[in-house]
């Protein structure tokens, strides 16, 4: 009898235990670790984003106890006024935090842009963040209506300052993006005319006609120029502290920017086109 | 005495034979001739010819297994939302969102070769070299966009004053 006890014991021993050390060494993997996404300029946009729904949510409700106060004027409605206004200018402050940081993370990733103009422009967000992560520290200690008028005006006055400099970032990102496209397009211009100057050299190919092209091609390559100076002339306007031309409209004007911008950038495709004629001149026989 | 005077002979009048009357038949000397009788189609015998009446199928409509109701109810929800989707205006906007309608599929059109006298660099690795890096600077140039409208300013509420009242 014992025998047998024995024997089924040993038996279910045996068949337990290459489960049993299956499960020891799974156990780990099958709780992966989470693995941290990096901050990068999705995760800043998203965050912006959600962080955007909670403003409107609290404006809202910030119009809504305004407007039962304006009605009622009970000391309830003032107190319930008073909770959504803090709610509601927290909320805006927040929205300006993240929105600065996302253009920080998109300036950090932005291509074309010297490490010189990057820095000074995040530095100058980053001022403007701590700004605004102090002025929602204030907002608690606001005993009255009249104190969180005052609160948000002051808000109100800064982003007055804080504006041009966002402009500045948007209109910085997409010049970058064309002077880099300039810069590769100058690579292969140059690679270009150091093959035909050889060739000329060679003297086995007429190269008359490719060399007229690639004057065309710096031609354009020059009108690109002077559209993307006209863009970064108009950037000054947003960034110039003279309180005449303080009454830019930035959005206005950032659309200009972006509209010489386009301009060069057609003018980039054109060079390109040329560069394709000069390439058709040195590959057909004279 | 005045004389008699002398009659006119009489002309003498033809004998007109009677008129032959053929023998007419008598009804009794008529055979009786039976017409052929077409056959009558039979009809099916109405088994109940009570009146219909909307209470009774109503009362049948609840009769029915509760399945069957909901089912023949999802099925009439169905044939009026076909219907709507085919014949309203809307309806069809619906329909073009819910089924989209396949994009025409390019074809591919055979490019014709570039006729010309190459010339001596016409297969030279630089050139061809300077043409690939063209190509893949055209796509990198055209999938530039410059202007990002998702990282305009946010629009936020500055007119904050509990002071005007």
């Amino acid at each position: 009898m014992v025998r047998k006890i024995l024997i089924i014991a040993s038996a279910l021993f045996f068949l337990a235990a290459p489960i049993l050390t299956r499960a020891q060494t799974t156990t780990p993997s099958a709780t992966p670790t989470p693995t941290e996404a990096p901050f990068n300029f999705e995760k800043a946009y998203k965050d912006y984003v959600f962080t955007l729904d909670v403003y409107n949510k609290l404006h809202s409700e910030y119009q809504l106890a305004k407007s039962q106060y304006m009605q009622a004027n009970t000391l309830a409605s003032n107190a319930k006024a008073r909770e959504a206004t803090a709610a509601m200018l927290v909320g805006r402050d927040d929205v300006m935090i993240v929105y600065l940081g996302v253009l920080n993370q998109r300036l950090v990733e932005a291509i074309g842009i010297s490490e010189t103009t990057k820095n000074g422009l995040t530095n100058r967000m980053n001022t403007e963040i701590t700004w605004y992560r102090n002025h929602k520290g204030k907002i608690s200690s606001a005993a009255t209506l009249e104190d969180l008028t005052d609160d948000s005006k002051e808000a109100a006055d800064h982003y007055a300052l804080t504006e041009p400099l966002i402009y500045e970032v948007l209109a910085s990102v997409p010049t970058g993006k064309i002077s880099d496209t300039r810069r590769m397009f100058n690579d292969l211009l140059g690679l270009l005319k150091q093959k035909t100057s050889s060739i000329r050299l060679a003297g086995d190919h007429d190269t008359t006609l490719a060399e007229r092209w690639i004057s065309e091609t710096e031609n354009k390559l020059t009108r690109s120029i002077d559209k993307e100076v006209e863009a970064q002339t108009l950037l000054l306007t947003i960034t110039n502290s003279d309180k005449r031309t303080r009454n830019v409209n930035n959005g206005e004007t950032y659309n200009q920017i972006i509209f010489r911008l386009d301009e060069s950038m057609l003018f980039l495709k054109e060079a390109s086109g040329y560069t394709k004629e000069v390439l058709k001149q040195l590959k057909t026989k004279n | 005495m005045e004389p008699t005077k002398p009659e006119p002979p009489v002309t003498p009048v033809p004998v007109v034979p009677p008129p032959v009357v053929e023998s007419v038949p008598t009804i009794e000397s008529l055979p009786i001739v039976t017409p052929a009788v077409a056959p009558v189609p039979t009809t099916p015998e109405i088994k109940s010819k009570v009146p219909f009446s909307p209470k009774q199928l109503l009362d049948r409509i609840k009769a029915l297994p509760r399945k069957i109701k909901i089912l023949s109810g999802v099925a009439v929800f169905l044939l009026v939302l076909v219907i709507l989707l085919m014949t309203t205006d809307p309806g069809r906007r619906v329909r073009n969102t819910l089924l989209p309608s396949p994009s025409p599929v390019p074809t591919e059109t055979t490019q014709l070769p570039e006729i010309f006298d190459p010339s001596p660099y016409a297969d030279d690795p630089e050139i061809k070299d300077i043409e690939r890096k063209l190509s893949e600077y055209d796509k990198a140039m055209n999938a530039v966009q410059l202007r990002e409208d998702t990282l305009r300013p946010p629009t936020l509420d500055w007119n904050v004053d509990f002071k005007k009242n």
